[in-house]
């Protein structure tokens, strides 16, 4: 087999797991401990209530 | 919309999101059905804005944003809103609950549409004895709850518990100006999903007869006596409702006869009729009265 086509199999995955990788930017859940630190670090938050991943 | 675009990358530096799910922050209480609500909170964690998100992201694409743009908008003008609803709480105990500071608190509150109103009304009652006029705070705090319970808030628990501070309220104040306006929030809002209305007000009637707040017997019969004609007026008009129906089996009509306690009626209209998530609490207990109510 050529080492062309052993890559693609390896290649699709991979993309998955290097899309479940990236971070994204924003927290789920837990918003207490969310609100508390980002209090600690003087940054304003947004909560989006309802809305998660599969809803929304 | 969510998707992890550059500026949303960016604006998640600036000002972290959370998507919270069905947990809600900041000690606030929503609506059954307030779907994707959007809460801003200061550097100081206190809650500055609240937005209904189709509403606000719509109005935005409607101008010719796109979704993440939209969002992104929405968030750079709730960033603008300084004042918090920690600040009008402080500046009402500040100011020994001042009219001008129950009025700020109160459109602070408009702008939050209601939400956190729970909360308020929590706060006033715990301070009402350090304040000026401890009937006064009192009075703003049911107020408070009164069109939270009228416009936001529909659970149970929460249109039970004012039931139960409008007749506390007016057992120690039958004597209170607004007396009358509370009397017709006890039957409208309080008492709009109880199981048999008229039963309940002759009872809580007969208590104030019977154990009337010192010095102020008159005014508690009084008030007594203006609370049954206020039900038998509140019956006349279900009864004239339950005239009006065109089908017995619509979504609102269990209610009507449940106010009037007829209880065969109840159970019946509630096998015939569907439950859907808020109401199956309240659902749950006309069953219960009117099944003891039949035993």
């Amino acid at each position: 087999m050529k080492l062309s086509t052993m890559a693609v199999p390896l290649f699709l995955l991979a993309v998955p797991t290097f899309a479940q990788e990236v971070p994204l930017p924003y927290a789920e859940g837990n918003v207490n401990r969310f609100l508390e630190a980002n209090k600690a670090q003087k940054l304003p938050s947004v909560v989006l209530y309802n809305f998660n991943l599969k809803s929304g | 919309m969510l998707l992890p675009s550059d500026e949303l990358k960016q604006l998640h530096q600036k000002v972290p999101i959370c998507l919270s799910g069905r947990e809600l922050p900041g000690n606030c209480d929503i609506r059954f059905g307030q779907f994707y609500y959007f809460f801003m909170f200061n550097a100081e964690g206190e809650l500055t804005d609240v937005a209904d998100m189709s509403n606000g992201l719509t109005k935005r694409v409607q101008k010719g944003m796109t979704l993440p743009l939209a969002f992104l908008d929405m968030v750079e003008a709730s960033l603008l809103i300084e004042t918090s609803l920690d600040d009008c709480e402080r500046a009402y105990l500040d100011a020994q609950g001042s009219a001008k500071a129950y009025s700020n608190l109160l459109d602070k509150l408009k702008q939050l549409e209601r939400i956190g109103s729970l909360r308020v009304t929590t706060l006033l009652r715990e301070n009402a004895d350090q304040m000026d006029d401890p009937v006064r705070t009192r009075f703003h705090a049911l107020s408070i709850e009164i069109a939270a319970v009228r416009r936001q808030v529909i659970n149970k628990r929460a249109i039970d518990s004012l039931a139960a501070s409008i007749e506390t309220f007016l057992a120690q104040n039958p004597d209170h100006p607004d007396a009358n306006e509370l009397l017709n929030a006890y039957l409208e809002v309080a008492l709009k999903y109880s199981f048999d209305i008229a039963g309940r007000c002759h009872a809580v009637a007969q208590k104030w007869r019977e154990n009337p707040s010192g010095g102020k017997e008159a005014s508690a019969r009084e008030l007594a006596d203006k609370l049954v004609k206020r039900c038998d007026q509140q019956v006349a008009s279900v009864r004239g409702s339950i005239k009006k129906l065109k089908s017995e089996t619509s979504y609102g009509v269990p209610r009507l006869y449940a106010q009037l306690g007829d209880a065969k009626k109840t159970l019946d209209l509630l096998e015939k009729t569907k439950a859907f998530g808020v109401m199956r609490p309240i659902r749950r207990a006309w069953r219960e009265k009117a099944e003891a109510k039949l035993q």
